[in-house]
């Protein structure tokens, strides 16, 4: 029994630690200390656990569902920030059919806004 | 307020204005749309098309496969049929009958009423489809 309490307070304590530092990149990674892997670690994960947003122009405007774009995050291999337009673009990613898939992420609010796909 | 949505199923545009949810606003103004609400109006359209047609082809059915977040081996264990028959069937190299475009909606239709996919028996003929679909 105490084992078991042992085991559930370190996994509580560790989706914590991750769930905090999530937020805090998702804050401060304006800052010069956020690099491209951090970003693409960041979106895989929140892409894996399905926590990030789409917005109504990328859904409306191209045939990637929402399953695709999920599959584009989770498996791309590269984060490029553009600082024209403030966003990062997410490529090297293939969606569902296995067709090549990059997305334009920003991060706004605690939110990773999905801008568009193609 | 009620906002139509445009999903292009295949062939089909789909309008969707019967939702009254609630929209996050990005800083420029236009709606962002949360996991749930992108599933449920994908789910909707390819419910749409699926009812309106009498057969669909391999386009529509492969998205409605996607509406409902399954990769082909699941909609084949789902189906009780091989991953190259799915495969087939969304590349249009062989026909599917009115039977499993039946069990695909039926699924759709379980899914948006809020259930899930469980694991499913062995189907052995087509009116094992529609049984199951019938529950």
């Amino acid at each position: 029994m105490l084992l078991h309490r042992h085991r559930a307070q370190h996994a509580v304590k560790g989706l914590l630690k991750r769930n905090i530092e999530t937020c805090v990149f998702l804050k401060f990674w304006h800052t010069t200390q956020v690099t491209s892997k951090q970003v693409l670690s960041y979106v895989s994960r929140a892409a894996r656990l399905n926590q990030f947003y789409v917005s109504e122009h990328a859904f409306e405007s191209h045939n990637a569902t929402f399953f695709d774009i999920k599959c584009g995050l989770t498996t791309a291999t590269r984060a490029v920030y553009q600082p024209e337009t403030d966003r990062w673009r997410i490529e090297g990613g293939c969606d569902d059919d296995g067709a090549a898939l990059t997305v334009i992420v920003k991060f706004e609010r605690n939110l990773i806004i999905v801008v568009t796909a193609f | 307020m009620n906002y139509v949505h445009t999903t292009k199923v295949g062939r089909f545009t789909v309008k969707d204005g019967g939702t009254t949810t609630r929209y996050k606003r990005s800083s420029d103004g236009s709606r962002i749309l949360s996991p749930e609400q992108i599933s449920s109006l994908e789910r909707r359209a390819a419910i749409a098309v699926l009812r309106e047609m009498e057969l669909v082809s391999g386009t529509e059915l492969k998205f409605a496969r996607k509406a409902l977040g399954l990769r082909q081996p699941e909609l084949a264990e789902q189906l009780g049929v091989t991953v190259e028959t799915v495969s087939r069937w969304e590349n249009d190299s062989e026909t599917f009958k009115r039977p499993v475009q039946l069990a695909l909606l039926a699924l759709l239709e379980h899914v948006e009423q809020g259930g899930s996919l469980r694991a499913p028996r062995q189907i052995r003929d087509e009116k094992d489809f529609i049984v199951r679909v019938a529950r």
